[in-house]
């Protein structure tokens, strides 16, 4: 399976030299798919570098540092404290969308190619950037009644509950001895994981309410990617990525809140664990194609992923808000404890098979796996994703309480990212011990093809824990406004997360299975989150 | 095809969120060709529309809405002709009942015209359209619109 690696470096060979010359078309003959299982997508850290935290509706809390917990409910708001809904004023429906746009600078990048062939070719100029994103986050309807006797609300909402889009693309230029190659490799992710969520409070006298809500979770995660080496501007070999995953389960959420004065709340909010399934997983890869053939065959291998059940641990949020100068200023804490770090993923056993065409050449090898039907509970490798938000919030209006009203909201967070940075030390041991193991040639083959078996399975079976680095401290400062104008509230809210952070080179591009040195890029990230929403109090 | 689902949301909220403010008027407002009014009369009876003469108007009355056109409008009274019920509800069927043996006859079976004296009325307004609420309306449904059509076509 280093055919791949193989075929970039000879791409690199013939460049410049004879550019025109090789310059490929689309090929004219019908690609070979090459159906093989392959491990869970958690294996293979294939979900790029998305957190799996919930995101933050709406406007309001978004802008306010992502502390919303205790503030004076909204609908939106009462989406992240179901315990909010029984005291809504009025029946409410709100919709709100998310722009994501980014930018993104190397501080670390590698300097050439490792090439199989053990020639190393020198990059510069390499050249990460992200995409951007626009999407629906929340669609929200709630409403008080009276239940018992006592006060309570229902409410109901769509919510995009952990979002899987981001790409990234990465460019730089390759210098071969015989010239000047361009590289481009970009990948977006798509889809997430949506919950529609009914939910129901009772406020039991003034002070307390309680809230319960169902998720009812559904998704997919796909992904399109493209990696491509042109000269003088022609493509001189091209290749790609696909992934496509449903995702789907169910969980609860408790809330509650105390209103201790008119001008102080308190709130807790419970996320029992329970599990996401991962299912029907498909992952396709064309690698770069043989520039020396004027016509080649693409090969396109098709990995039916191994379903998988990650385990999400319980997660608690508390907050607080306090509201004064005649509930003009309101400032809102929320601390949130998230253990991602106790996350497990469950997936069937399977067993490892290398074979090795060429008993003279031990470099080249193929690993394959054949499911066993056992049942294996691994770590997810995720960090824990602890934070603390503080916001403000300041009103200016009339003093009658009526006409308009504008909101001036600002807020900060610090909350780390629950993906790792990549560590590549424990896996190249590994990938040192296989070349150790192909380059002693004072041993017999056989022993020599049982070690680099056993240290194939080694990567196959623990391979995204061998790459887990350290955690990702992330800041966000946000801000926003709006305007409450009768029944109507429109509001936008602006966060800016910035974090810097360690990931395979070339991404899923590069897959970690292959027998070759994995390599490492070190980017500053910074994002910028734009929402936006509307809501009308019938 | 997201963007073809906003813009249909956005403009059928144009059409369907229209919203009529009320705002005073005088009997010198009726008979004029752009003025919408709504009459209200002692009673509780409401006439509406531009009160000119073959204008199409709907007066309720309790327990019914007739649609008709306007034959004359003078300063004594306002007939209209061609009167039918387009609606017809029980709610207040104990009162319509009472009116229609008292002294004042809308209709019969042989009849089509409504005579309504001027001295019966209590207020005049005029109707208009709120251009503000509209556009907040509008702004509201279609971004809302847009919102379900991206969960829609995300999800199916």
């Amino acid at each position: 399976m280093i055919i791949r690696f193989r075929t970039l470096a000879a791409a690199f060979l013939l460049l410049a030299a004879a550019a025109p010359a090789i310059a490929q078309g689309p090929p004219t003959n019908p690609p070979v798919t090459v159906p093989v299982q392959g491990p869970s997508g958690l294996d293979v850290l294939r979900y790029g570098y998305v957190t799996f935290d919930r995101t933050i509706p709406g406007s309001r809390a978004k802008s306010m540092g992502g502390a919303g917990l205790a503030l004076s409910p909204d609908v939106n708001g009462a989406s992240l404290n179901p315990a909010n809904f029984s005291l809504l004023e009025a029946p409410a429906l709100s919709a709100d969308t998310r722009w994501i746009s980014g930018s993104s600078n190397a501080t670390s990048a590698p300097t050439g190619f490792p090439s199989p062939l053990g020639t190393e070719f020198p990059i510069n100029n390499y050249s990460p950037s992200l995409t951007r994103n626009y999407t629906y986050n929340d669609l929200a309807f709630g409403m008080p009644l009276i239940f018992l006797g006592l006060r309570a609300g229902v409410g109901a909402t769509y919510r995009r509950l952990i979002d899987f889009r981001n790409g990234s693309e990465e460019r730089f230029v390759v210098d071969s001895p015989f010239g000047e190659a361009d590289f481009g490799a970009g990948e977006q992710y798509k889809g997430g994981v949506d919950a529609f969520s009914p939910s129901f409070s009772l406020a039991l006298g003034k002070r307390i309410s309680l809230g319960a809500t169902l998720n009812f979770m559904t998704g997919d995660i796909m992904s399109e990617g493209d990696q491509g080496v042109t000269s003088f501007g022609q493509v001189v070999t091209s290749g790609f990525v696909r992934l496509d995953q449903e995702v789907n389960g169910t969980s609860v959420d408790f809330g509650g809140r105390v209103d201790l004065t008119e001008d102080l709340s308190f709130s807790a909010v419970l996320q029992t664990g329970h599990d996401l399934k991962f299912t029907s997983g498909e992952d396709q890869f064309q690698g770069l194609l043989d520039p020396t053939d004027p016509d080649p065959t693409p090969i396109i291998f098709d990995r039916d992923l191994t379903d998988h059940t990650l385990s999400v641990p319980a997660m608690y949020g508390l907050g607080g808000a306090w509201r004064t100068m005649e509930n003009r200023l309101t400032i809102a804490a929320d601390y949130w404890n998230r253990g991602w770090s106790k996350a497990t993923f469950t997936r069937e056993g399977f067993t490892t098979f290398t074979v090795f065409p060429d008993t003279f050449n031990l470099a080249e090898s193929f690993t394959s796996i054949i499911r066993n039907g056992t049942e294996v509970e691994k770590k997810a490798g995720f960090k824990d994703t602890h934070s603390f938000r503080i916001g403000a919030e300041w009103l200016v209006k009339g003093d009658g309480g009526e006409g308009v009203t504008i909101p001036l909201r600002l807020g900060f967070r610090n909350e780390p990212r629950s993906f790792a940075n990549i560590d590549t030390t424990e896996f190249n041991a590994v990938v040192d011990q296989i070349d150790a193991a192909v380059a002693d040639d004072s041993r017999p083959a056989e022993q020599r093809q049982a070690e680099i078996s056993g240290l194939m399975d080694e990567i196959f079976q623990n391979g995204s824990l061998l790459l887990e680095g350290d955690d990702i401290p992330a800041t966000t400062l946000t801000f926003g406004t709006g305007i409450k104008v009768d029944a109507f509230s429109f509001d936008l809210g602006l966060a800016w997360t910035s974090y810097e952070f360690t990931h395979l080179f070339l991404g899923s591009f590069n897959d970690f299975t292959r027998n070759i040195h994995v390599q490492t890029v070190t980017e500053d990230r910074s994002f910028t989150e734009m929402n936006f929403t509307a809501t009308l109090r019938f | 095809m997201r963007m073809r689902f906003g813009l249909l949301g956005l403009a059928l909220c144009g059409f369907l969120t229209g919203c009529s403010q009320l705002s005073p008027a005088t009997l010198q407002d009726l008979g004029s060709a752009d003025k919408v009014v709504l009459i209200t009369f002692r009673d509780g009876e409401t006439l509406k529309g531009r009160i000119i003469e073959d204008q199409t108007v709907t007066f309720q009355t309790f327990g019914k809405i007739y649609r008709g056109e306007v034959e004359r409008v003078s300063d004594a009274e306002i007939v209209l002709k061609n009167a039918y019920i387009s609606t017809e509800y029980d709610r207040y069927r104990v009162q319509r009942e009472r009116m229609e043996k008292g002294t004042l006859r809308i209709t019969d079976d042989q009849s089509e015209r409504i005579v309504l004296p001027t001295y019966r009325i209590a207020k005049v307004e005029r109707v208009s359209v709120d251009k503000a609420k509209t556009a907040r309306y509008g702004i509201f449904w279609g971004f809302t619109a847009s919102v379900v059509a991206a969960i829609l076509t995300a999800r199916l």
